[in-house]
């Protein structure tokens, strides 16, 4: 296996005016353009159907662009998909493991597959990918008898294995528990300081949040925003107020009465009032000085910072789905006893 | 190491994992086999049928169970193909930087050793019950060579199927529906002379014919080139049709 020049300034991803429509005329892609650094994590965050799985996998060579270019370690994927390959590792949403396989084999069937012969350097690499997802204790347990949790380990293991430069995974999060999911985060950020590229697409706004370096934000297969997490809730400058009244004070007219002030975005009445204002730290000396020019006292009065569930809220309209659907466990178990279809 | 080569390792390590799957297609030629050759001995193992050359008419069943078993191993592969496909291992495969090739040629290498291994045992159990190869280790090799050939035909449709279909129930069904007419529409029960005109039309396009054919005479007769080039011609030709058809759909399952 050749090693991959290094360029000058090259980017890890370059995506240039993507566009995706199915056979069918149902369009995925409306033309979408980003970059990502090497050794950065980014987050894809969007809803489903946006198109970020479009994207992953036209990057990782699986699906074909209508229009556009893309760059991935510096080769096109249309034009040099076996470069691309060779610099890859991926994870789809769907876990992609043998149930006849062991932990162990699956590794070394990865590793070969990869141009890594069976060598002392498989040997360290497959043992280090081993100690990273905490598989030790499974490594001669057959796929089939893992937990979910285990197979979407080792399934990242497996991608990671060769030492791909850029590593892809769709929803890597999708159906493990929260330990499961720090541990995951954890391995990720480890791998990301050893100067692997991840791009990663999730649902999970509080994820992207802890764990990505930038973010861009996918909506009906356009990228309607694209900054580091911190930036985004910068610049959406939004506060949130949880407020509640003293003696039953009536919260419709606390509304009223903050509804007048510039500085107020929204309120929601209720038992627990919601008051979102532009900036926290004046946003909350207004809320006070209104309510209290009204004559409404406060009994209790919480704040809480820009999450990126406002930033997404700000720039596509709508509020995330960061929920399965309620109807998922029970389609899930309909596909796999009807066979799952993967296009 | 050559990704064709990890990868029909790989799919026999996967038969060795299920082992009842390779029993289960090699189980029912076998009991055929006992059954046939019993129930119809009084009637079949004439001197009708040992004046035409045959041994016995456990010798004359003997390549056509080969054959049925290595056509449930052809079956099975496109099952696996399915399999793989839902599994998410294709896919693991496609981003792989290996051709796409040779993950078609480990499936068909994996596949013809299981084959021959199969057919190996339909004529050890043979053996066991009294029949022997007349025509020796050659002719031994000839049969498990035609077989598997004619079980790597049959594994292109099963693919072919599997691939179009992505779907395991209806590979299945279609290949049920392939794999008893190929035998019974062929002289593998009875010689074609005893069969109906209409049988013996259809069994001239049957490329399985040919193949128990030259099995039969290996068996009890002796070579014949001629009859040997015209079964693989026949297998040439279906191996022509249906094979570009199986890459085609593969090439467009994997791009």
């Amino acid at each position: 296996m050749k090693a991959i020049s290094p360029r000058p300034r090259a980017w890890a991803i370059e995506v240039e005016d993507l566009t995706k429509v199915y056979p069918g005329g149902k369009p995925a892609l409306n033309g979408i353009s980003f970059a990502v650094d090497r050794g950065e994590i980014f987050g894809f965050l969007g809803p489903n159907g946006s198109g970020k799985t479009t994207t992953v996998r036209i990057l990782v060579t699986l699906l074909r662009a209508t229009s556009g270019a893309a760059r991935v370690g510096g080769f096109d994927v249309e034009r040099m998909p076996g470069r691309v390959r060779q610099s890859i590792g991926y994870t789809a949403q769907a876990v992609g493991v043998d149930d006849d396989l062991t932990v162990h084999e699956h590794l070394v069937l990865q590793a070969l597959l990869h141009g890594l012969p069976p060598s002392r350097e498989q040997q360290r690499r497959i043992e280090e990918v081993i100690e990273t997802f905490s598989l030790s204790d499974v490594a001669g347990e057959r796929a089939g008898r893992l937990s979910g949790g285990l197979r979407r380990r080792l399934d990242i293991a497996q991608a990671l294995v060769h030492q791909p430069p850029v590593l892809f995974l769709d929803e890597p999060t999708i159906g493990l528990d929260p330990q499961a999911r720090n541990a995951l985060w954890g391995h990720l950020r480890r791998t990301s300081r050893e100067g692997t590229t991840i791009f990663l697409t999730t649902q999970y706004l509080d994820e992207a949040d802890r764990a990505c370096d930038r973010i861009a934000i996918v909506d009906g297969g356009l990228l309607v925003k694209e900054g580091t997490p911190s930036a985004l809730k910068r610049e959406v400058g939004e506060g949130r107020l949880q407020l509640t009244l003293a003696g039953g004070a009536d919260s419709a007219r606390a509304a009223q009465a903050l509804a007048l002030s510039p500085l107020v975005l929204s309120v929601e009445p209720g038992d627990e009032l919601v008051v979102r204002v532009r900036n926290v730290g004046v946003g909350l000396a207004e809320v006070v000085r209104l309510l209290d020019q009204a004559g409404i006292a406060i009994e209790t009065l919480e704040t809480g910072q820009a999450t990126l569930d406002d930033v997404f809220l700000r720039y596509t309209g709508h509020a995330p789905r960061t929920e399965q659907p309620a109807g998922g466990a029970v389609s899930s178990l309909f596909a796999a006893a009807h066979g799952r279809r993967r296009r | 190491m050559p990704a064709t080569a990890v990868l029909t390792f790989r799919n026999l390590v996967k038969n060795v994992r299920t082992p009842m799957l390779v029993i289960a297609s090699v189980a029912q030629p076998l009991v055929w086999l006992v059954m046939f050759s019993q129930t119809f001995s009084r009637l079949a193992d004439t001197p009708l049928l040992r004046g035409l050359g045959y041994r016995s008419y456990l010798a004359l069943l003997v390549p056509g169970m080969m054959v049925l078993a290595v056509l449930f191993t052809g079956l099975q592969s496109g099952l696996a193909m399915v399999s793989d496909i839902d599994s998410g291992m294709l896919e693991k495969l496609r981003i792989s930087p290996i051709s796409r090739l040779s993950i078609l040629l480990g499936r068909v290498l994996a596949d013809s050793v299981t084959m021959v291994a199969q057919g190996a045992v339909v004529l050890g159990v043979a053996a066991l019950m009294g029949a022997r190869v007349e025509t020796g280790w050659l002719g031994t090799f000839g049969m498990l060579a035609s077989v598997a050939l004619l079980g790597v035909v049959g594994a292109s449709l099963a693919n072919l199927i599997a691939l179009r279909s992505r779907n395991a129930e209806l590979t299945m069904v279609a290949g049920i529906f392939v794999t008893l007419p190929a035998l019974f529409l062929s002289p593998a029960f009875l010689p074609l002379r005893f069969q109906p005109d209409w049988v013996q039309a259809v069994a001239r396009v049957n490329p399985a014919s040919y193949v128990i054919e030259v099995g039969q005479r290996l068996m009890s007769i002796g070579n014949d080139w001629g009859q040997d080039v015209r079964m693989l011609a026949v297998l040439a030709v279906a191996a022509l049709v249906l094979m570009p058809a199986t890459v085609a759909a593969f090439r467009a399952a994997t791009r």
